[in-house]
């Protein structure tokens, strides 16, 4: 005991937080609080005769606190215990009139819906709207062991649980209900995810083999919300239901093996393979099609479910092998195998009817999912030359074929060529670049999902590619360091003529960071980017339409973002000042055209063209300035004390839902029985001061 | 070159390294009884050669292939499992590029020669500017980092990635995601990426554009899919398409084939 050490430290002080920081975007991820707060602490001990103990945590009491303990056998086995929280903040300016009576029930007052039903409008009840959160809470614990006491392997097992509980928006469209209708309300979230792993793994420096097992559950508290409909009162055939119900995402299961092998051979060869199966599975019970009890009751319609619950499974599996040489000092190659499957074993069910909104029974029947999954085989190559030791040339070849069970395409084919150049000179020269043409071709249409939905599903589509990136990092001195890179990556739809036609995307950057001397060092960095989305549509009420409805879009989404930052200490061991400015602004413009002189028949809100006519949606923009100041003193090796600084400010225009009230029609008239949360993402412009004292023992 | 022969001990190489001893000792490599020699091999004949650095392995005149196989001889299970003839390891990365085995003062996690997430974009600048997004992961709070998701030592999935598929990655924290679901969204099921960046976006929710553009690049159908939505139109603002069609990842309603409930 005599020989064992101790050590850890303290962090603890106050923090003011002024400014306007009320917004949910200040919080989204973490809390900042203001009052006295333990911003940390850490212990660890060590017995020397191989016995370890650590501790560490942050922010206790807050909706972001974590702790981790460690204790261990040095070369034996090490035991873990962590939890985390971290929070999800939606909005902060949500208002509502439902009021949740029962989890999952969402109610609003009788005369309400009577009113409305009635002709009344529906800004007469809007005085009674409560706010109410959105924002959730995910907690996770989890327990984990590992044992190395045995030379050359490796166990490991883990326990994980993890909560979510609070809200999030839903929104839910009856929209051949009265007025077009969609309310939104605040979903409660309380999901449950239960994970275990355990592996073995044997490792000897020439074999490697593995075998493990995952698992994992998740449970929903609720599968379903049941929510009141502003506009009606009754259930009726024509004008809509008293409630909707909507079914939320469903208890799940999946588990997994692994086993993977490895060895080395003759001539720095190596061969690993893995194999990896698994499984998905959901069978939770069915809602009803509608809760409306007029439909139910239609000699027509059938409300009895073909089966009760879907009992859908997803079979997993992974089988890989790779083989690695490097012969000869200046050449090098590797071959790669890899085949995975998401086989969707799910069955087809045949439903005679159904209720797409609570107004209208669909009755020509049978409606039949589809089954959604795709088996992607990969096979390439990679060769690489080293003329010189400073220098490696590389050339890749993969071949990615992607069987799907049921897309527009019954395949796609991605074959990619790709360059590769490394230089490293005298250590302080480092360039890296690449180059790939990409091309996708598409392989036999499947009728059957080509006429389901007429999409163009530009992921699978024919596609031509160009990729390069470089990467430069100049070190002339120990002291210096520059970094400049760039992308360019473009994207070519010569088959496309709705949905995506073209894509593009490059940027360019620089990193500098210099010291002067021991005592002072800044680094600074620029980082600019644009995307390009190009695309074509036809305004049709049938198929086919009619090519004066033909309409372009183009959107430019372009960000800038700096950082800046020093590093200044004028007493050695005593005054350090540090500081860190980051300002990120991204910007996206949307573009339509219109042919000229076309018949356009849009939504109706745009004019009728009639002649050549250019809209464009308003300019959406996030700025978001970050500067943090610190300022420590060193008492002496045990105590500190640090004054910190720091302004965030947020500042977005976002014209889709800046807007955003609980009652639209006075921008969509044809809104009008609708029900928003109103949930805006202010800006905000905030100053924490933060004040506090480190003890090291 | 000949492989020198005969251990002196960690004591004697402190003789004249005695700032990277003591470094060293820090470590949990210290724990190896091999010491020093364990990664620089015996060095009897380097002290002989009265410090002469060719009698020694000098990871600094080694490549980057054979400074690795040095740290491959022990850390070949877990993490670093899959790292010969990864992405970093063709690339011509060493173990040595991205972790330090005695550092300067305090010993930082996993020996990094920098924190997590400032290695990485020190490579990848892009991916620092993403943080800074409206839309991001809690990244910039602290709340994940790159290895997350992602194992720079290689793994079996693409991007080398943590699990075997893009969409499997996404479901070990958003399980409510997984399913299967009766009425499947097909682009859903086989790639979260068609539809959102998770490294950062300046739309919401981190997708790639803002609904309804986004939907109408593959939407274009008939009726309200087809045609232009202005920011006036219950189409266009709010959430978008997302606004009736709310259950976009799948719906296990038998009404929900249009994903509205």
């Amino acid at each position: 005991a005599q020989d064992s050490t101790t050590s850890g430290d303290i962090q603890a002080g106050g923090q003011t937080v002024t400014g306007d920081h009320s917004s949910s975007k200040f919080q989204q991820y973490e809390e900042i609080p203001s009052g006295l707060v333990l911003f940390g602490t850490a212990f660890a001990w060590d017995s020397k005769s191989g016995y370890t103990v650590d501790f560490k945590g942050e922010n206790f009491g807050y909706d972001d606190q974590w702790a981790t303990l460690e204790w261990a056998k040095k070369g034996q086995w090490k035991l873990n215990i962590d939890f985390s929280q971290n929070p999800r903040w939606f909005s902060n300016t949500a208002t509502t009139l439902y009021a949740e009576t029962q989890p999952g029930v969402f109610l609003l007052p009788t005369a309400m819906s009577v009113g409305i039903q009635g002709g009344a409008d529906i800004r007469n009840y809007l005085n009674g709207s409560q706010p109410v959160g959105l924002k959730y809470e995910r907690k996770t614990g989890k327990i984990a062991f590992q044992y190395t006491g045995i030379e050359h392997w490796l166990f490991k097992a883990s326990y994980q649980n993890e909560q979510r509980s609070g809200t999030q928006p839903l929104s839910l469209g009856s929209y051949f209900s009265v007025g077009n209708n969609t309310v939104e309300i605040a979903s409660p979230v309380d999901y449950r995810t239960n994970t275990f792993n355990g592996s073995a793994e044997y490792g000897d420096g020439k074999w490697f083999f593995s075998g493990g097992f995952d698992y994992s559950k998740f449970t929903n508290g609720l599968s379903s919300v049941l929510v009141d409909n502003p506009a009606r009162y009754q259930d009726s055939t024509g004008a809509g239901a008293d409630f909707w119900r909507a079914s939320l995402p469903p208890d799940n299961k999946a588990y997994s093996f692994n086993l993977a092998g490895g060895v080395n051979l003759p001539y720095h060869h190596r061969v690993v393979a893995n194999i990896s199966w698994g499984e998905m599975t959901q069978d939770a019970a069915f809602i009803p099609y509608t809760t409306n009890t007029a439909i139910n009751a239609l000699a027509t319609f059938d409300p009895v479910l073909p089966v009760n619950s879907f009992n859908g499974k997803i079979d997993t599996f992974l089988g890989s092998v790779k083989l690695t040489g490097d012969p000869i000092e200046w050449f090098g190659y590797s071959v790669t195998y890899r085949s995975y499957e998401m086989d969707n074993k799910s069955p087809v069910i045949d439903f005679p009817n159904y209720v797409a909104a609570d107004s209208v029974a669909e009755l020509n029947g049978p409606y039949s999912n589809d089954i959604i999954g795709y088996k992607k085989t990969t096979w390439g190559g990679e060769v690489h030359f080293d003329p010189v030791r400073q220098v490696r040339v590389g050339l890749e070849y993969t071949h990615d074929k992607m069987d799907h069970q049921f897309r527009e395409y019954e395949d796609n084919t991605v074959k990619t060529w790709k360059g590769t150049l490394d230089l490293t000179f005298s250590q302080w020269v480092t360039f890296r670049a690449s180059y790939s043409d990409i091309k996708n071709d598409v392989g036999a249409v499947n009728e059957d999902a080509a006429l389901n939905d007429y999409s163009s599903q530009f992921d699978i589509w024919r596609r031509d590619t160009t990729q390069y990136n470089a990467l430069l990092t100049l070190t002339p001195t120990s002291d210096l360091a520059v970094t400049l890179s760039t992308q360019y990556s473009k994207d070519k739809y010569p088959d496309s003529t709705f949905g995506r036609t073209g894509c593009k995307y490059d940027n360019y950057g620089i990193d500098v960071s210099y010291a002067l001397g021991e005592k002072f060092s800044i680094y600074g960095s620029y980082m600019y980017e644009k995307y390009n989305y190009d695309m074509a549509s036809q305004y049709r009420v049938t198929v086919p339409g009619n090519a004066l409805d033909d309409w372009w879009n183009s959107t430019e989404d372009k960000v800038d973002t700096y950082t800046l930052g020093l590093l200044f200490k004028p007493i050695s061991d005593k005054l350090e000042v540090s500081s860190d400015l980051t300002y990120s602004k991204g910007t996206s413009d949307s573009a339509f055209a219109i042919v000229p002189g076309g018949a356009y028949q849009g939504d109706g809100y745009f004019p009728n063209a009639a002649g050549t006519q250019y809209f464009g949606y308003p300019e959406v923009f996030n700025k978001l300035t970050i500067w943090k100041t610190k300022l420590q003193w060193k008492f002496n090796k045990n105590l500190s004390a640090a004054f910190q600084y720091w302004w965030q400010k947020y500042d977005a225009a976002n014209w889709a839902t800046d807007v955003m009230q609980p009652y639209m029609a006075w921008l969509d008239p044809t809104a009008n029985k609708s029900l928003y949360l109103s949930a805006t993402v202010p800006n905000y412009n905030a100053n924490i001061f933060r004040a506090y004292v480190s003890y090291k023992f | 070159a000949d492989e020198p022969s005969g251990m002196v001990g960690t004591q004697t190489c402190g003789t004249c390294h005695e700032d990277q001893v003591k470094a060293f000792a820090a470590t949990p490599h210290a724990q190896s009884a091999l010491g020093c020699e364990g990664c620089h091999g015996p060095g009897q004949a380097h002290v002989d050669g009265g410090g002469d650095k060719t009698k020694i392995r000098v990871f600094e005149n080694l490549t980057p292939s054979e400074s690795s196989a040095v740290c491959l001889k022990c850390h070949n299970k877990g993490m670093q499992s899959q790292w010969i003839g990864s992405t970093h390891d063709s690339r011509k990365l060493a173990c040595v590029t991205c972790h330090d085995p005695h550092p300067k003062g305090a010993v930082p996690k996993a020996l990094l020669r920098k924190p997590e997430f400032e290695l990485c974009t020190s490579c990848h600048l892009q991916r620092k500017a993403q943080l800074f997004r409206s839309g991001h992961m809690p990244m910039r709070e602290g709340k994940m980092n790159c290895t997350s998701c992602h194992n720079p030592h290689g793994s079996t999935g693409p991007a080398m990635l943590l699990q075997n598929s893009v969409n499997e990655n996404c479901y070990s924290c958003h399980a409510e995601k997984r399913g299967p679901f009766l009425w499947e969204h097909a682009p859903v099921r086989e790639n979260c990426l068609t539809c959102h960046d998770p490294h950062g976006s300046i739309q919401d929710n981190l997708l790639r554009m803002r609904p309804p553009i986004l939907c109408q690049q593959c939407h274009t159908s008939t009726r309200h899919p087809s045609q232009i939505h202005t920011p006036a139109d219950r189409f266009a603002f709010n959430q978008g398409c997302v606004n009736c069609h709310a259950m976009i990842h799948g719906s296990n309603s038998p009404s929900g084939q249009r994903f509205e409930r």
